[in-house]
């Protein structure tokens, strides 16, 4: 063979592998959106990458299905937990977990604004944990572990440089190293954070480049790497009655609570304690009493979301998970600031306009409301999801919201629960 | 401003070969246009270090200036009859040509974690070029020096950044001339299969370990912290693996598109990593893995110390010899990658990891009828060694260090 | 004693067998035979008894892999 055929034969595959990728990532393509069996398997899959991509969501809030966004507490999946009871009983509404173990407000932001049109006029639901709240905010490492590209392009091509939640947000993502992961991308975040315009030369690098480019490969790969828990569920499912009774079965989750709590005495799940605590339990006395939930850049994260349900005319439950109260004692974390941690979240709700709120702050006392320290459980997921199937059947849209700026301020952020009157 | 790290996105490969493609066309018909060669390697360069990167490529500039001046200067000293082949000038040579690394290194240590002004991508690789060359011509291996040549050596645009490191005499011998056609069309096919093969390592599987799983690992890492003496958790096991394999993916995929793209050009740049997880034994492992760095650490500081050290009979036991050897060159090694104790103590493991296997080889010659040799113990072999690097990988990643102290 | 006899007793004392004497085209480095240690040995030992004078820059392991190309090397640099 001539040396010439030699190099056709070595270039002629990689120039054609080069070719069908630039045509599959850029080409004026659509992919058909995966069918029903991907669909039922990413809504109770909890997988980042459902959370990373566009086109399943989109496609399941086109379908109706009600998005339950959380974190860890939506992996709690015991017989009661609001995906079984709504696969057992007609409940009114098919869930869509949206969450996971580090999951806070600026993810959820993020994920739901790239939902776009696709969410106007839904309900949904928010399960808030106060140990979102810390003082220093998300934790960057998490919230790389769910971050989109493609969601934060759809950001910077629908950021408004003169609307302060859009500066915000922009200035949040450029403080993680994945907003700074890809120089367009920053220098674009840069320009909204400080109240510019976009170049048209970003202009043209982001829209014209990146999101086909992103789109595509949200079409082609995220129904892959799905975790399947239908059968864990349907597992759960047989294990109840088959009529739906509140007072039957929260008597069930007692009894099951009881069951699975019985290495410790603070009502944790045996896996749960001999896994994680029960070697360290002494160490972990009176070891929270310094913490805090009351301060710090989460409020003005979790105002992002709000004003997304505002722009989309979202009507959302908030449901406000409380702490194992045995726990709690144990472990010396501060009821009174749990309490003002209350106060605080329930004012930023109610001020502007958010009254559906399932507040279980005080509930931790009650036995097995709690599968482990934080995670609802057993009597505590029942009692939510009662919460749910109310809202879903009985709640009517909102009307009206009246966002304020003041919440992505610093002054916000540092405020004093106490200073805040109810008058207000 | 647009600004081009290398390697970083696959935009970079499309323009960096299309700015390659007449170089190559030109390398087919036997010919090597070094003009052209030399203005897209400054386009490239200037494209790593500008806007506003601009301080490292004044520092690059000033670093390039004064190891003319050094390298050249000696170079001249040695080749003049004139004088004697004095150790002491050998040891100011490399002394200065060693003070701005000194000084990069050293700066954060003393200016709480910032970087020095004189920091610049690379100058830790352009410095093992030089303080190599230094050798060479101490040893009078090196007869002939030119700033230009020396230039294109030392800012050989495909490794500048981490390497491999390249020989200067192996450098301008490929460079002088141009490979046959035959050898060509082979060295394009292999150069293309490392790019591929490095895109399937850095951005498909150093992306799965290093982005989708590892920032994941060491926060369930984190918060088991408690629950166990010293933070031990199924999931620091899981940093340990994971960070592993990231490293490996990630550095080695980067490897692979240098020596690729160096082959492209018609240059053969040593490869850096072969496959290190099958290595039977620690020393085994060094051979395969980092190749370039740590024959040049062999090369230029074990072989050379224990050289001097038998030449002068400075210890009686060889055994000791070669022992403080390794201490020697895994310590400087350690330091070089930063002054923390996380890297001086997997400098500290390898040095007693490569001193025990050393005894254990000792051992196995002496009993060598009684001990078994079989597929068997050859699997174990490599399955312990595998465990022991990985293990001084999550020492190396300094995750233990925000596990314990943080 | 000629440069072949001096060479392979030189690397046989190194290696540890008389196998080398037999086999002279095994590959030495690769095969894990001869360390870095030894080699340092082997330069200084060829120093001693042949006078032949090998800087660690000129050694390169391919150009010195089997025991035939060790022979073949050293009676080139002892005709310099």
């Amino acid at each position: 063979m001539s040396n010439f055929k030699k190099l056709v034969a070595i270039l002629a595959p990689m120039i054609a592998a080069g070719l069908l990728v630039v045509l599959l990532l850029y080409g004026p393509l659509h992919f058909p959106a995966p069918n029903q069996t991907v669909e039922d398997k990413a809504a109770l899959s909890l997988s980042p990458n459902v959370l990373r991509g566009d086109q399943i969501k989109d496609k399941a809030l086109d379908k109706g299905y009600l998005m339950i966004m959380g974190s860890s507490e939506l992996s709690r999946f015991d017989s009661f937990h609001p995906a079984v009871l709504a696969q057992k009983y007609e409940r009114g509404y098919h869930p869509f977990l949206l969450g996971a173990p580090g999951t806070q407000s600026l993810t959820h932001f993020f994920s739901t604004q790239a939902m776009g049109k696709h969410v106007n006029h839904k309900k949904v639901v928010v399960i808030i944990s106060p140990q979102w709240f810390v003082p220093t905010g998300v934790d960057a490492n998490m919230f790389d572990h769910y971050y989109s590209k493609q969601q934060a392009t759809y950001f910077v091509n629908h950021a408004n440089p003169s609307s302060p939640a859009d500066r915000y947000a922009a200035q949040r993502l450029l403080a993680m190293p994945s907003g700074q992961s890809d120089d367009v991308l920053a220098a674009a975040l840069k320009n909204i954070a400080h109240k510019k315009q976009l170049t048209s030369m970003q202009r043209l690098l982001i829209t014209q480049i990146s999101s086909n480019n992103l789109r595509h490969q949200d079409q082609l790969f995220t129904r892959f790497l799905i975790r399947d828990r239908r059968r864990l569920i349907s597992e759960r499912a047989k294990s109840l009655p088959t009529v739906y009774n509140y007072q039957h079965l929260d008597i069930m989750a007692e009894s099951r609570g009881r069951e699975h709590t019985t290495n410790n005495d603070f009502g944790i799940a045996n896996r749960f304690y001999s896994k994680q605590l029960q070697n360290n339990v002494k160490g972990l006395k009176n070891s929270q009493t310094k913490f805090t939930y009351e301060y710090g850049p989460e409020y003005s994260d979790f105002q992002l979301l709000l004003n997304q349900f505002k722009q989309h005319h979202v009507t959302p439950l908030f449901i406000i998970t409380p702490i194992n109260g045995r726990w709690q004692n144990y472990t010396g974390l501060r009821q009174s600031m749990l309490n003002n941690f209350d106060k605080k979240i329930n004012f930023q709700l109610r001020s502007q306009g958010f009254t559906h709120i399932a507040d279980l702050h005080q509930d931790g006392n009650q036995p097995y409301f709690m599968q482990d320290t934080i995670h609802l459980g057993w009597r505590g997921w029942l009692h939510a999801e009662r919460q749910i199937h109310h809202f879903v059947q009985h709640t009517p849209p909102m009307k009206k919201y009246q966002l304020n700026d003041y919440f992505y301020s610093k002054s916000w952020q540092q405020r004093k629960p106490q200073t805040i009157s109810s008058a207000e | 401003m647009i600004n081009l790290q290398p390697y970083q996105n696959p935009q970079y490969f499309v323009l960096l070969l299309i700015a390659l493609l007449p170089l190559m066309i030109g390398l087919y018909h036997g010919k090597r246009w070094r003009g052209y060669e030399t203005i897209i390697s400054l386009v490239f360069l200037f494209f790593i270090f500008d806007a506003q990167k601009w301080p490292q490529g004044v520092a690059l500039m000033g670093y390039a200036v004064s190891q003319i001046v050094i390298v050249g200067s000696y170079f001249h000293y040695r080749t003049n009859k004139r004088y004697h082949n004095r150790f002491s000038i050998f040891a100011l040579a490399v002394g200065l040509s060693i003070v701005q690394l000194v000084l990069v290194k050293l700066t954060p240590l003393f200016a709480q974690g910032r970087d020095s002004i004189v920091a610049f991508l690379g100058i830790s690789y352009l410095t093992f070029k030089t303080v190599g060359m230094l050798m060479e011509i101490r040893d009078g291996a090196i007869k002939e020096f030119s700033i230009s040549k020396f230039l294109h050596f030392l800012l050989f645009f495909p490794t500048i950044s981490s390497g491999p490191i390249d020989r200067y005499r192996r450098f301008i011998q490929d460079y002088e001339s141009v490979p046959e056609q035959t050898k060509y069309v082979q060295l394009v096919g292999k150069g293309l299969h490392n790019l591929f093969l490095g895109f399937f390592y850095k951005f498909l599987l150093g992306y799965v370990f290093g982005t989708l799983w590892l920032p994941y690992l060491e926060h369930l890492a984190m918060l088991q912290r408690h629950s166990a003496p010293l933070g031990i958790s199924i999931y620091l096991v899981g940093v340990m693996y994971c960070y592993s394999m990231y490293l490996f993916f990630d550095f080695a995929g980067y490897s692979l598109f240098a020596v690729g793209i160096s082959y492209l050009m018609g240059i053969e740049t040593p490869i850096n990593f072969n496959k290190p997880f099958l290595a039977a034994n620690l020393k085994d492992f060094w051979n395969r893995w980092h190749m370039t760095l740590s024959f040049w650490f062999r090369d230029y500081i074990y072989m050379r110390f224990v050289f001097w050290a038998m030449k002068h009979k400075l210890l009686h036991s060889r055994i000791a010899m070669a022992n403080i050897g390794y201490l020697l060159l895994f310590l400087t090694m350690g330091i070089w990658h930063g002054e923390t104790w996380y890297y001086i103590v997997y400098g500290l493991f390898h040095a007693i990891g490569l001193i025990v296997t050393d005894a254990w080889i000792r051992f196995k010659k002496r009993h060598a009828t009684h001990l078994p040799t079989n597929k068997g113990t050859k699997l174990l072999a490599i399955f312990l060694t595998f465990n022991t690097v990985c293990f001084s990988f999550l020492i190396f990643s300094g995750f233990l260090d925000q596990l314990w102290f943080s | 004693m000629d440069t072949k006899e001096t060479v392979l007793n030189i690397l046989a004392d190194l290696v540890g067998t008389d196998d080398v004497k037999t086999n002279l085209d095994q590959p030495l480095f690769t095969s894990g035979l001869l360390d870095s240690m030894a080699t340092v040995q082997m330069l200084l030992e060829l120093q001693q008894q042949l006078g032949i004078d090998v800087p660690v820059s000129e050694f390169n392991r391919e150009e010195w892999e089997t025991p035939n190309k060790i022979i073949a090397k050293v009676d080139s640099l002892r005709n310099e």
